[in-house]
């Protein structure tokens, strides 16, 4: 598959070199479907860093979730997302139902995808966290009982490549993985994820004396 | 280059030599796969470790030693980089800076270029004059005046200090003049392998005698009799390879020794001390068990320059 070969022997050496990209807690990433990897977003440097972050078996059943509005607007942007990052559109602010905005999303689920989903919805303001959006995990978490929803926080990308800027400088990414969250009602899934999210970016227990730089 | 390639047969000395390194380093390997079972697990995990980072390191300096000389200086600029992106990571970073750390980056590129063209002028003036004088400019037209200077201060010591310093052990190379040379080579691994293996000994004697700490603040590690180690094997390497390696004389060789040896703790030591300031242990995990690649080469970034000046002023 096209996308797993260009982000094993391209993307990541690439960014391993530039940014010395690194992964902690790679275990705990999903290596099969369906599973739901839900992380912070502020940069057009976090997908590729997620994507970049699966091993290269896995990294097949990879998707995005993508906004319809801005990566699915015209055929040629549409077709270079799916192929690079196989992205599947979602409306986030469409009119429709769940069912019908989230169904691209869905279907690859129920394949036994693995999904990467910002919850912010959008880029925020680096390092201001923006509150994750319910509706979408809640329906999903729903509407599929074995889902896995593991947390991932980037540090990195937004000094990389900020908002607005499109060559990422040489500054460090880490993806942090944690373990899948436990269960519970779908409503709270959100809430729960965005914690999960929120300690992974300040690990708990007493300040460190030291800490290392690559945050 | 060309030439030098076909050259080969002249560089005797330096590809006898990082054999003799690798031969070396495999004896400790051995040493230490044989005793594995009286080391406590984790040392021995950490120092494992260390050991492998130091084959990867060997294979890609002495490949280039072999293969192809010049290799040393993409070497050399790609530690830079890596060094520069650790010092810049360590520290605050105001969004609006991008543009003057993008320019950080790109002045790295160029000076390595007078180092491969042997552009001596251009070499020692490029970064403490023209890039002050562009990164003030740029600074100055960000027209953000609120930490304007910090960024100032930032990005000229991170020039100075990690590209400037390293530049100089790239610069040895072509040194001799007209281009990379076998003697260029030899005063290269000299100065290079000395550091790192007295950093080594400054590390063991350390952890064996060490009781006086010289800088119980700023790098509680540092102990009086490691200094001391770290200069004796520094001299006593400097004695042996100096005559061989380099047209230093044995009596100038031992100086240089002592001067490695000082130097190179007093530039780990300044690391150590800027880390602690900015509350930072590694300056990232890029070598397994070492740290970043500024751990690696805090040491060499001081002794570098200093030798590179002695030598240039006595024998060029």
């Amino acid at each position: 598959m096209f996308r797993a070969w260009l982000f094993t022997w391209l993307v990541r050496p690439l960014l391993t070199v530039w940014c010395g990209f690194r992964v902690v807690g790679a275990a705990h990433l999903p290596r099969t479907g369906p599973a739901l990897v839900v992380a912070n977003h502020q940069s057009h440097l976090d997908i590729v860093s997620v994507l970049c972050a699966f091993d290269r078996t896995a990294r097949r059943r990879v998707y995005a979730a993508a906004a319809a509005d801005v990566f699915f607007r015209g055929p040629v942007r549409a077709f270079l997302t799916r192929l690079l990052f196989g992205a599947r559109p979602v409306e986030r602010d469409g009119e429709g139902d769940l069912d019908q905005r989230l169904a691209p999303v869905r279907r690859v689920l129920e394949r036994g995808g693995i999904v990467v989903l910002f919850p912010e919805g959008t880029r925020g303001d680096p390092r201001v966290a923006q509150p994750f959006r319910r509706g979408g995990l809640a329906y999903l978490c729903s509407h599929m009982d074995d889902l896995a929803v593991v947390p991932v926080y980037l540090a990195g990308p937004e000094r990389a490549m900020p908002r607005g800027t499109w060559l990422p400088l040489p500054s460090p990414i880490e993806v942090r993985v944690g373990p899948a969250l436990p269960p519970s009602a779908p409503d709270d899934v959100a809430l729960t994820a965005q914690h999960a999210v929120s300690l992974l970016a300040h690990p708990p227990g007493p300040a460190p004396e030291v800490r290392h730089a690559a945050s | 280059m060309i030439g030098l390639y076909l050259a080969l047969g002249q560089l005797q000395a330096p590809v006898q030599f990082v054999l003799g390194l690798a031969a070396f380093l495999a004896a400790v390997t051995g040493t230490l796969e044989v005793t594995a079972g009286r080391w406590p697990r984790p040392r021995f995990e950490e120092i494992s470790a260390r050991l492998v980072t130091w084959w990867v390191l060997l294979a890609v300096f002495a490949g280039a030693v072999v293969l192809w000389p010049p290799g040393l200086i993409l070497f050399a600029l790609v530690m830079s980089l890596w060094g520069l992106r650790e010092f810049f990571a360590m520290m605050p970073y105001r969004m609006a800076d991008r543009r003057i750390y993008a320019l950080a980056f790109l002045a790295v590129g160029f000076q390595y270029l007078w180092v491969a063209l042997d552009w001596y002028g251009m070499f020692i003036i490029f970064v403490p004059l023209y890039c002050l004088l562009l990164v003030a400019q740029q600074v100055t037209f960000l027209e953000q005046p609120q930490g304007a200077f910090a960024t100032l201060g930032r990005v000229q010591l991170g020039l100075l200090w990690v590209v400037f310093c390293l530049s100089h052990a790239a610069y040895l190379l072509v040194l001799p003049g007209g281009g990379p040379s076998s003697e260029g080579l030899g005063l290269l691994c000299f100065v290079v392998v000395i550091t790192e293996l007295g950093d080594v000994g400054q590390y063991v004697f350390g952890k064996v005698f060490g009781r006086t700490r010289v800088l119980p603040v700023v790098s509680p590690n540092k102990t009086l009799a490691g200094v001391f180690g770290g200069v004796l094997v520094s001299v006593g390497l400097a004695v042996w390879w100096g005559p061989w390696l380099t047209p230093l004389s044995t009596g100038m060789s031992a100086w240089m020794g002592v001067l490695i040896g000082l130097g190179g703790f007093v530039g780990d030591a300044a690391m150590s001390g800027l880390k602690r300031e900015l509350g930072v242990k590694d300056t990232s995990a890029a070598l397994p068990g070492h740290g970043g690649v500024l751990d690696r080469i805090d040491s060499l970034l001081f002794t570098a320059p200093l030798f590179f000046h002695v030598v240039r002023y006595v024998h060029y």
